[in-house]
């Protein structure tokens, strides 16, 4: 439709706001409390406007559009309006509080020079000054009350942790209880998970990021992606004087669109760290010696090549880092097939994603994401399974609450009851490790009430029969003795997924990481199938990636088993393709998973190991076997931003640039390629991870000339159809490339699987249910799960070098509170957990979360040395291991048992569950 | 004295426990509490909240709007005179002060032996006959101060 600003003819669409199609239209007009991530709201009056044939001024934001309206935006009595609106805002300052940029700015905009009302005339604005949050303060001098903080937490986060307090002149913003529990510290008594967007929202600088008080504006802006999960949210990085002061989630970023988390928004800091590493050191005995770059690259290049002189390629081994670019992640693959000649390379995907992989390979063809994040706009179900994105994928938890908000049903499959749990529609808590019983059962009550999408099935699949046999005796009333989830319930998620039109279904570690974890990702494949709830929009099959390049280390090829997007390694066509554009032959034999790479450690078959930012020594399972395996190694360089666990087994350790100091690409969880730039520079001569594999690949005769990570990715797209149309050109477009890009016209596959599979037809896979590895005994009673927690990120690293070690410093036993009074245990005492492997000691507290019987907690402090509790059982086909399910005891101990050293460390815990 | 309270405010808060698919009520749970206990108590609000499944900060957001809501426990009778504009347009202040007089207290305190509270408020919603003066659950229209004694009379 159009209408009439200010003279000019413009078009809106019916719904706008005045406000924005004047925006659309380059026009702007004066506001503070608008924003285009928050409903229409209105409260400062600022954009008011004029429209002809109606009386009064109403604010331009909350107007909508008509046909043929005129509407004037500027004009006198309007400019007086604002000028006089202005002035009262400065009126309530209280004295001496120092008006705040914005409000300043805008001061001077209309003119305002001084306040004509005497002071103590009126009522000035409360001295409240809130420093509680680890990372901004909240000032209430400089608040407006325009509420955008309290609607960004209720609409983007969905955490409702600040509410507008009192009514009338005094009404303010506050966090939890406000002045009613305790006004200073009230973000910190409060339930805020300091996602940032409240101060993101804030127009006046009231809610302020504490480094940027500290360290000053930023003078430039780089555009680049998050490193830590698989989300990969878009940032505005602000630099200044050579540091990064503050990160801003981009309102473009395709991902994210605008919002973020605690640990991208915050949690950088460990950039600065002073124990980062910066020079190599090399083991001399118990001491670190620091050396040159130089020497330590000649002895990378020396060692490997006489290893591989005296026992062959295959006595050398890579676990590269999905934490790495995928140009880094190409690299080291390539050094090891091109240069040492093994498929001896893996990543850390290994331990949580691989029975994705090899799951959805079975049945779909393709590993990864079939839909985009976009699909949960239009998803009209969503179905959450062994996954707590609220915590782990923080920005996908908030899209799941928004869209739940908006009244999409959702259904959740956890043990645990998870903050999402708590919200859904359907709760199936079912006792883990059963997740293919319940599956099952569901895809049971979908062929016996008919609710399979038959048209679907006859054209796109095939071995549905199979299937048919097989759940045609899970029954639900079977599938309750084994997941311990009433019949009728499940029978109602099946008829809701089955039935909703379009059902969207994400799952995380809670299926991959058990005894037969590929097949619970197979089982919720076939569910998917056997509905049709596959490409199509808002639907699919969604694993989350945990961390931000998980998905690209796989897609590069660190894989023993695939090349660059898993095309396989007996492929002749391949084999000359990459004879030509490498100049050597690839390997064709398959190498070695992690797993097998410790037994061949241990056996002695394997003399050289090249880690990269990976911690195996504290993640790992079964640790001791591992650290066993590492001590076992000749030869073990390990390149890091700190002295891991593992660099501590190592002879050598290269320090590693961060993600604000490297240039690359990242690929998350929806398969989209994004850019990440480098913002600052490394502590003094730090090698990007890519020019060290270049200069050791040049001392071992096979060069490596590239001079821009760009033209590695030039070679990976010429070797990989998948990646053909990529480039640094076309990434740099900000919404980056979703694979397949088989050309450089495409413009990416935001939906895949649309027309038909990789394989032609996807395939049911029968599986049944089996067992977990371990189960609850008579000696170890309870089942624990380990994951991770909102604050922290895997091993810790770098979250624990942060501020958010303010907010949580200790992995704690999450026990139901039944059995904390069986056992008589009291919150925050510290209990010996032992399992059949090894001990460890955390704090107990009791959380509802968690049934009956069952105990959870995070590992991301090595002092607490939870996976030396884990077994080394894993899924058959991946070897993924089985993280989820432990049979342990609970000890009471000792006070004087414990180790001193401990003790400071344990002592100075402070819990914050988010409940 | 403290179990007594204890199991008013468990009674109330039970009474008030939401049962899917229905919404918690804020408002009317923190008004049983009330009703219960005299007041909220401000040191219940995050177990008011667990009950209900929401946050201490939409809680505190309600309790912290509505007048009828006290933090504090009070006397045995509340007194409120509206001090909105269509009151005050009334002589409204007049009313207040009147009342003042006669229970010899100021705005915000209590009588001796704890019989009157004396409260402002604004707006009662009793424009059209205003002033205003609420004691307890009962309104009083277009109020005057020489009824003020007989009007406290019937309070004791
Ligand atoms: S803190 Fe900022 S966003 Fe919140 S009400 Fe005040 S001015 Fe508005
Ligand atoms: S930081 Fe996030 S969770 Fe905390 S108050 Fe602000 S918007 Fe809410
Ligand atoms: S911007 Fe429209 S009222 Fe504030
Ligand atoms: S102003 Fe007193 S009742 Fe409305």
């Amino acid at each position: 439709m159009n209408l009439t600003i200010n003279g000019r003819t413009v078009t809106a669409e019916s719904g706008d706001t005045i406000f924005l199609a004047a925006l659309k239209a380059g026009i702007s007009i004066p506001s503070l409390c608008v924003s285009h991530q928050l409903a229409p709201f209105g409260s400062c009056r600022l954009c008011i406007c004029e429209i002809d044939g109606q009386s009064g001024t109403p604010a331009s934001c909350t107007t909508p559009v008509r046909p043929d309206m005129v509407v004037h935006t500027e004009g006198d009595r309007l400019r007086r309006h604002r000028h006089n609106i202005v002035e009262l805002y400065l009126s309530e300052q209280p004295e001496g509080s120092g008006t705040s940029g914005p409000l300043r700015e805008l001061a001077l905009a209309c003119g305002v020079d001084r306040v004509r009302y005497p002071a103590g005339a009126h009522s000035t604005r409360a001295s409240v000054r809130d420093d509680s949050n680890p990372f901004f303060i909240f000032d209430n001098a400089a608040c407006i009350s325009c509420a955008r903080c309290v609607r960004a937490c209720d609409e983007i986060q969905g955490t409702h942790a600040l509410t507008m307090f009192g009514r009338g002149f005094s009404v303010r913003p506050t966090a939890g209880g406000g002045s009613l529990i305790s006004e200073t510290a009230a973000f910190a008594t409060s339930n805020c998970v300091s996602c940032g967007a409240c101060v993101k929202e804030c127009p006046t600088g009231a809610l302020m990021e504490k480094t940027v008080l500290e360290q000053g504006m930023p003078t430039s802006i780089v555009r680049t992606t998050c490193a830590y999960c698989g989300v990969g949210c878009a940032f505005d990085a602000g630099v200044r004087d050579g540091r990064v002061v503050q990160m801003i989630p981009a309102d473009d970023g395709p991902s994210n669109r605008g919002h973020a988390c605690m640990k991208g928004r915050f949690g950088w800091t460990y950039n600065n760290a002073p124990d980062r590493l910066s020079v190599p050191l090399l083991r001399r005995g118990n001491d670190w010696e620091e050396i040159s770059w130089e020497s330590a690259l000649d002895l990378v290049a020396q060692e490997f090549t006489r290893i591989k002189g005296a026992f062959g390629p295959d006595a050398l081994a890579t676990i590269s880092s999905s934490r790495g670019t995928n140009e880094e992640n190409y690299l080291f693959a390539k050094f090891m097939r091109c240069v040492i000649g093994t498929n001896h390379i893996d990543n850390c995907a290994r331990v949580c994603h691989s029975a994705t992989v090899t799951g959805m390979m079975d049945t779909l063809g393709a590993s990864a994401a079939t839909n985009s994040l976009q699909d949960l706009d239009v998803a009209q179900l969503i179905m959450v399974v062994g996954a707590n994105p609220t915590e782990s994928h923080p920005v996908v938890g908030s899209r799941i609450k928004q869209a739940h908000r908006r009244g999409v049903p959702l259904i959740v499959i956890d043990p645990r009851r998870t903050e999402l749990a708590r919200l859904a529609d359907l709760h199936l808590q079912l006792r883990p490790g059963s997740n293919v019983a319940l599956l099952n059962a569901m895809g049971h009550v979908l062929v016996k009430e008919g609710l399979l999408d038959r048209a679907f099935l006859a054209a796109r699949t095939e071995g549905i029969e199979d299937w048919i046999k097989t759940v045609s005796d899970c029954s639900p009333k079977a599938a309750e003795a084994i997941t311990g989830v009433p019949a009728h319930l499940i029978g109602q998620a099946a008829r809701l997924y089955g039935s909703s039109g379009a059902s969207y279904c994400c799952h995380g570690l809670g299926v991959t990481e058990h005894r037969w974890g590929s097949h619970g990702v197979i089982a919720l494949c076939n569910l998917a199938l056997a509905t049709g709830n596959i490409g199509r929009p808002g639907t699919g099959i969604n694993p989350l990636r945990g961390q931000n390049n998980v998905q690209g280390a796989s897609d590069m090829g660190c894989l023993p088993t695939f090349f660059t997007g898993y095309q396989s390694l007996d492929d002749p066509k391949l084999a000359t393709l990459h004879q030509t554009i490498t100049g050597r032959p690839l390997p064709t034999k398959r190498g070695m998973k992690t797993p097998d790479m410790w037994d061949a450690a241990i056996a002695g078959r394997l003399k050289g190991l090249w880690i990269i930012g990976y911690d195996v020594a504290q993640t790992d399972p079964n640790l001791k076997k591992v650290r066993e395996a590492l001590k076992q190694v000749e030869f073990l360089v390990v390149q890091d931003l700190f002295l891991s666990e593992t660099a501590k087994h190592a002879h050598l350790v290269l320090p590693g640039a961060s993600f604000l100091e490297r240039d690359g690409t990242f690929t998350n969880l929806e398969r989209r390629i994004q850019r990440i730039r480098k913002a600052v520079d490394p502590p003094q001569g730090i090698l990007p991870d890519w020019r060290v594999v270049c200069e050791v690949s040049n001392r071992m005769g096979y060069p490596m000339s590239y001079r821009h990570p760009s033209e590695i990715m030039d070679e990976i797209a010429r070797l990989t159809p998948m990646f053909a149309g990529v480039s640094y050109d076309r990434l740099d477009q900000h919404t980056g490339l979703q694979w397949p890009v088989p050309t450089v016209m495409h413009e990416g596959t935001t939906l895949m699987h649309q027309e038909t599979f990789p394989k032609g037809k996807a395939r049911f896979v029968a599986v049944e249910y089996l067992p977990p590895g371990e189960a609850a005994s008579k000696d170890y009673p309870f089942v624990l799960t380990t994951g991770r927690i909102l604050q922290h990120y895997n091993c810790g690293a770098q979250t624990r070098r942060t501020d958010i070690l303010e907010l949580v410093d200790t992995d704690v036993l999450e026990m139901h509170p039944a059995d904390m009074e069986r056992l008589q245990l009291r919150d925050d005492e510290i209990v010996r957990v032992v399992s059949a492997r090894g001990e460890a000691l955390l704090p107990v507290v009791g959380s509802e979360r968690v049934l009956l019987g069952h105990l959870f907690t995070s590992f991301h402090f090595p002092a607490s040395t939870v996976n030396d509790l884990l077994s080394s059982s894993a899924d058959d086909s991946s070897q993924c291991p089985e993280y989820k399910v432990s049979a342990v005891r609970v000890e009471p101990i000792e006070r004087d048992e414990l180790d001193p050293e401990d003790e400071v460390e344990l002592r100075h815990m402070r819990r914050q569950l988010i409940t | 004295m403290r179990t007594q309270y204890g199991t008013r405010l468990a009674e109330a808060l039970e009474s008030c426990r939401p049962v899917p698919p229905d919404k918690p009520n804020i408002l009317k749970t923190l008004l049983a509490v009330q009703a219960g206990l005299g007041y909220v108590p401000t040191s219940d609000l995050p177990q008011i909240a667990q009950v209900l499944g929401v946050t201490d900060a939409q809680v505190a957001g309600v309790l912290s709007y509505y007048s009828d809501l006290r933090t504090q426990p009070s006397s045995r009778h509340l007194i409120r005179v509206c001090r909105g504009e269509s009151c005050t347009a009334n002589h409204g202040l007049r009313v207040l002060l009147a009342i003042q007089d006669h229970v010899c207290v100021a705005v915000g305190g209590s009588t001796q032996a704890e019989r009157f509270t004396v409260e402002q408020m604004s707006c009662a919603g009793n424009c059209a006959v205003s002033p205003t003066v609420i004691v307890d659950d009962e309104m009083y229209g277009r109020v005057v101060p020489s009824q003020v004694a007989a009007l406290l009379e019937r309070y004791e």
